[in-house]
């Protein structure tokens, strides 16, 4: 284990760093997604990062976890979730070749927004819940049902949909399906931190099988892993932002005639988003590592507490940082907020930290036994 | 950044197997199974056999007499040592002292006080606390005034681990009042046998003895036993703190043998007539800690990964590693004691010990349970209490 960064990886932290910073913090009311922006990430090859040089890209999870955490720490962040890692990465687990090399340079590109809509009411983060179904129509797919929470499937031109094709264990396959096509019903739902969502209807809506039928979990599986380390990696990023800008609000405000920072209570509090930043970087770092985890068990039980772990911690920092600015934390336009509201869409992405600690607590009973 | 395994790694850790395998004396290990903390006679007779086969510090420099391990490998032997239940060696003398007389200790002290402390030849305890200096360590009073070549030494200190087995005790003593408090203080290596010293047991809520108050009456100590300049201890005992936060707080072994020990017990008790580690609430919060386990383990290697570190990220990261490790810890511990139900309140004395009870009065997995819970309490409080840890944070990364 090497967990020095190269050269080229120090490269693009130092890139989204800068464009983070050169960007600023969106105001509230542009947070949506900015067409001008994505092309420009694209430009600077930010949507190849996550991918394997046999297909076109130029890395893995560790450079988009560069990306995003500097992405997360600017609240630059919203989009690349859904159209830089969940659709690009479940294309590429379909292990489709020609679906693959038909689709992945446009996305690549910035030209083609791909969306994994993949979550369904009721799903609560298991995405072998699946309810749609698609049935053969001749040499297609006609796929029926309803997904949710579709990041970015507002402004998709393409999503990948997950719908059942056989029975209740091995019958999940994945679709690719043109957003504009007949039986598609794109209602977009805008999110609390201002990036966007759809709820997608598809009623008879014409598709094309990604990889084998029935074989869709899988695919499922790795990308809910490549999200999970971008989450995480996001996840440091704000909780980094959060602690700096308590301690800025700290170095200024007065009360009592001290400035806040003098107060011990608040140097605690302090000092614990800090604990749990660093510790954040550490569950990243385990995620990462979990890719090389040939356990298929303990691999599951480490990406799941990852999630879980990570998510625990930025609600505690969040949180945390609301209530030290006191009445300034409930205002719109003082940034300490927004990654509250971010907070919340990451939290319900791919299942709440409480649905991925009992998935390692079962996994746990189970290696005990 | 590369995550794959290194399979020189394996080979290495079947090495280290070999050896505990072969030489790990079965009595020792049998204590280590049944957790009973090490007498002076089982510290010494394992450290023995440690050096006797170079591994004595092995992580330490080749000029210091290791063998120039890296942290990797420090880590894996420490988990190798603790899976076979070999005992906890002398603390004080390895992670706290030795590291100081490696770095700061002139050749003379190097050459007169590492190989005994190797060789598993005499045992160190530490003199930092006194009953008015805890957490506000720099107002020590425990005195020493230079007399021709010697030190004259007087004073208390408390919380003395181990000075009733011990034969030495490095001292933090103030030789100066004059200027800011950090400066008049100096490190001394005392001989325990020396006139004037007296120690008496605390009992602590385990009900064990591990802790002392040591008493020190005019006593003579050469002036060639200070470890660098008169007022340069502060420094030192910065140093030290910390390597204890690092690599004491952060006792990745202890972490990963409490873990062990509760799944045991939650797979041998029952709730509801279903083993309690199948009992959701349970399971997750101990789910919870074995992830948190594998971050500190990550942070650790991260930490080693990035050599040496300024003063300032070295607080932010060690007391960061202390506070969380600590807190786990403490949590593992309580969760064993839960899990045990009617067998977690009561009472094991050392079978070997003057107040046994024969025939044991519970489940064998149940013994030293109680007692770990009641002594991990300790871990949040020594090398600076986790609120001093936070003081430390807000000072060092935010410049409170």
């Amino acid at each position: 284990m090497d967990l020095n960064l190269t050269d080229d990886q120090q490269l693009i932290r130092e890139s989204a760093a800068r464009f983070v910073s050169d960007a600023g913090r969106p105001e509230p009311g542009h947070r949506g997604f900015d067409r001008a922006l994505w092309s420009q990430m694209a430009e600077m090859g930010w949507l190849a990062a996550g991918i394997s040089e046999d297909l076109g890209g130029f890395g893995g999870p560790v450079e988009t976890a560069l990306i995003v955490e500097e992405l997360g720490r600017g609240g630059r962040a919203g989009a690349f979730l859904g159209a830089g890692v969940m659709g690009p990465q479940l294309l590429v687990a379909t292990a489709d070749a020609a679906a693959t090399e038909a689709v992945l340079p446009s996305v690549i590109a910035g030209e083609t927004i791909l969306a994994a809509a993949v979550s369904e009411e009721g799903a609560a983060g298991n995405l072998a819940h699946v309810a749609a179904s698609a049935a053969r129509d001749g040499a297609a797919w006609r796929i029926d049902g309803a997904k949710s929470l579709v990041l970015v499937g507002d402004v998709a031109d393409r999503l990948i949909v997950s719908a059942r094709t056989a029975g209740e264990a091995d019958g999940i396959s994945l679709f690719l399906v043109d957003s504009g096509v007949p039986g598609v019903t794109v209602q977009a739902t805008p999110l609390v931190d201002g990036s966007g969502a759809a709820t997608i209807r598809l009623d008879g809506a014409e598709g094309t099988l990604l990889g084998s039928e029935g074989e869709g979990a899988a695919a499922l599986t790795a990308m809910a892993e490549q999200t999970i380390a971008a989450i995480a990696a996001e996840s440091v990023g704000i909780m980094e932002a959060v602690a700096e800008i308590t301690a800025e609000y700290f170095r200024s405000r007065k009360q009592f005639g001290m400035l806040l920072g003098q107060f011990q209570v608040l140097q605690h509090k302090l000092a614990d988003m800090a604990i749990d930043a660093e510790m954040a970087r550490a569950t990243l770092l385990v995620a990462l590592a979990a890719f090389e985890q040939a356990d298929p068990a303990l691999r599951a039980r480490r990406f799941a507490g990852a999630k879980a772990a990570s998510g625990e911690a930025l609600r505690r920092v969040t949180e945390a940082g609301v209530q030290a600015h006191g009445g300034m934390g409930m205002t719109e336009e003082y940034p300490v907020g927004f990654y509250l509201q971010r907070m919340v869409v990451l939290d319900a992405v791919l299942g709440a930290p409480a649905v991925h600690l009992a998935r390692c607590a079962a996994s746990l009973a189970t290696a005990g036994a | 950044m590369d995550f794959a395994a290194d399979p020189a790694e394996a080979a290495f850790r079947e090495e280290i197997r070999a050896f505990l395998k072969a030489n790990l004396p079965r009595d020792l290990e049998e204590r280590g199974r049944r957790h009973y903390t090490p007498t002076r006679e089982e510290m010494l007779r394992w450290q023995s056999i440690l050096h006797a086969h170079g591994y004595a510090q092995p992580h330490w420099a080749v000029e210091h007499g290791g063998k120039g391990w890296s942290g990797r490998q420090r880590m894996i032997f420490d988990q190798e040592l603790a899976k076979a239940h070999a005992p906890v060696t002398n603390v004080q003398g390895f992670a706290l002292f030795g590291p100081v007389l490696n770095a700061f200790g002139t050749p003379e002290q190097q050459a007169r006080f590492r190989e005994p402390l190797l060789a598993g030849e005499v045992v160190w305890c530490q003199g930092f606390s006194e009953p008015g200096s805890g957490s506000d360590l720099a107002s020590l009073r425990t005195s020493a005034v230079r007399d021709g070549g010697k030190w004259i030494v007087n004073g208390q200190k408390i919380w003395t681990s181990q000075a009733s087995l011990a034969d030495w005790c490095f001292l933090l003593a103030r030789t100066s009042s004059e200027g800011k408090k950090q400066e008049g203080i100096s490190f001394l290596l005392v001989d325990m046998k020396s006139p004037g010293i007296s120690v008496r047991p605390i009992i602590s809520i385990d009900g064990q003895h591990h802790l002392n108050e040591t008493f020190f009456d005019e006593v003579a100590v050469p002036a060639e036993n200070m470890i660098g300049e008169p007022g340069q201890g502060w420094a030192i005992a910065k140093f030290l703190l910390n390597n204890e936060r690092l690599f004491g707080s952060a006792d990745m072994p202890a972490l990963y043998m409490s873990l062990e020990r509760v799944k045991d017990i939650a797979a041998r008790s029952e709730i509801d007539g279903r083993p309690l580690i199948e009992n959701a609430e349970f399971a997750a919060r101990l789910a919870r800690l074995d992830f948190d386990i594998a971050a500190i383990e990550m942070k650790m290697i991260e930490t080693i990964a990035r050599g040496v570190m300024s003063e300032r990220d070295l607080s932010i990261v060690g007391s960061s590693i202390k506070v969380r490790a600590t807190e786990v810890y403490m949590k593992l511990t309580e969760l064993a004691v839960e899990a045990l139900g009617d067998a977690g309140p009561l009472l094991f004395p050392d079978p070997e010990g003057p107040a046994a009870i024969v025939p044991a009065p519970g489940p064998r997995h149940a013994e030293g349970v109680a007692v770990a819970y009641f002594y991990s309490r300790a871990a949040a409080i020594y090398g600076g209490t986790n609120e001093i840890q936070r003081n430390i944070i807000a000072k060092a990364k935010f410049g409170f």
